[in-house]
């Protein structure tokens, strides 16, 4: 068998592309269950807090806990695989611990922390909007390298932020929630089809 | 110098091999996710996957979901290193390693 240098260059050139394919239909896959937590998760406490705003602060501390754990959940039921010789193999892909995941969250409670210390919120609309903005930002930021479209998600989703809390006059959490939180939902189900 | 794999070359079996490559520890692909990843046929795809997993490059698992039959494909020890010799051999090929048809000329 003899290969020329032009089929084997056409055959990179497959092998490139189809990898790539691949690897954006698995990183949907993963993120899309995400996805779909905090999108539930900002529609009820966005809600929760539009109709009990006094109880913000009770209302998102628990809720967040809830979505940390549902989504460590996710990722436990993701990675459970049977054993056996001609099972399939790892790939060398980095599996990351579950204590660096709480590590990254714990600096992300430190950044918001001294963000808001050093720029205090004047309210708790500013401050759910800001902390959403920078989640969907990171979207943007994730999916503009890992699958474009969770950056469409990202984007519908700063959008209907930005246009709730610069333009409605009453129940922006209310909108932030349906709208915002509705964006992830239906993203997820978005992504996850494809 | 690496040898061509004459069972993973083929397109379409090149193109399963990639696509499952891809794939994080002890990920598989559902039948349908291939199909439309590569844009095969049911038929196609079936035949090429049975011919790799003959060759014990890829398992493929068959259960069900809830009523539903499922079929899925995951690449095997066997299947990553032969990919991965075969890309090497295919690179090798491109820097002008390989023996090749004659007449070529070196790459500068």
């Amino acid at each position: 068998m003899n290969i020329s240098r032009e089929e084997a260059s056409t055959s990179l050139k497959e092998i490139n592309e189809t990898h790539q394919r691949s690897s954006t239909l698995q990183n949907y896959r993963h993120f899309a269950p995400h996805m779909l937590i905090w999108g539930v998760i900002w529609l009820i406490a966005n809600s929760l807090c539009d109709f009990f705003p006094d109880r913000a602060g009770q209302i998102w501390p628990v809720l967040t806990v809830l979505g940390v754990i549902a989504g460590f959940s996710v990722r436990a039921g993701g990675r459970a695989q049977p054993a056996g010789a001609d099972r399939p193999i790892a790939t060398g892909y980095p599996c990351i611990a579950r204590w660096r995941w709480a590590l990254s969250g714990a600096v992300l409670f430190g950044f918001f922390t001294a963000t808001f210390a050093v720029l205090p919120a004047h309210s708790g609309l500013q401050a759910t909007a800001f902390i959403s903005l920078f989640f969907m930002f990171a979207y943007m930021i994730f999916g503009a390298l890992a699958g474009l479209r969770v950056f469409f998600v990202g984007l519908v989703a700063t959008a209907a932020i930005l246009y709730g809390y610069f333009s409605l006059a009453q129940h922006q959490f209310l909108w932030l929630g349906v709208c915002a939180g509705g964006a992830l939902i239906v993203g997820a189900l978005w992504i996850r089809k494809a | 110098m690496n040898a061509p794999n004459e069972i993973i070359h083929q397109s379409m079996r090149l193109k399963i091999m990639a696509a499952l490559n891809a794939l994080r520890p002890g990920s598989k692909l559902e039948f349908q996710e291939l199909k439309s990843l590569l844009g095969a046929t049911d038929g196609n795809l079936g035949t090429h996957l049975a011919t790799l997993e003959g060759a014990g490059y890829i398992a493929i698992e068959k259960d069900f979901v809830g009523k539903k039959p499922r079929t899925r494909a995951g690449i095997t020890r066997t299947g990553r290193r032969a990919f991965e010799q075969h890309v090497e051999y295919l690179r090798d090929v491109i820097n002008g390693g390989s023996t090749g048809p004659p007449g070529l000329p070196p790459p500068h």
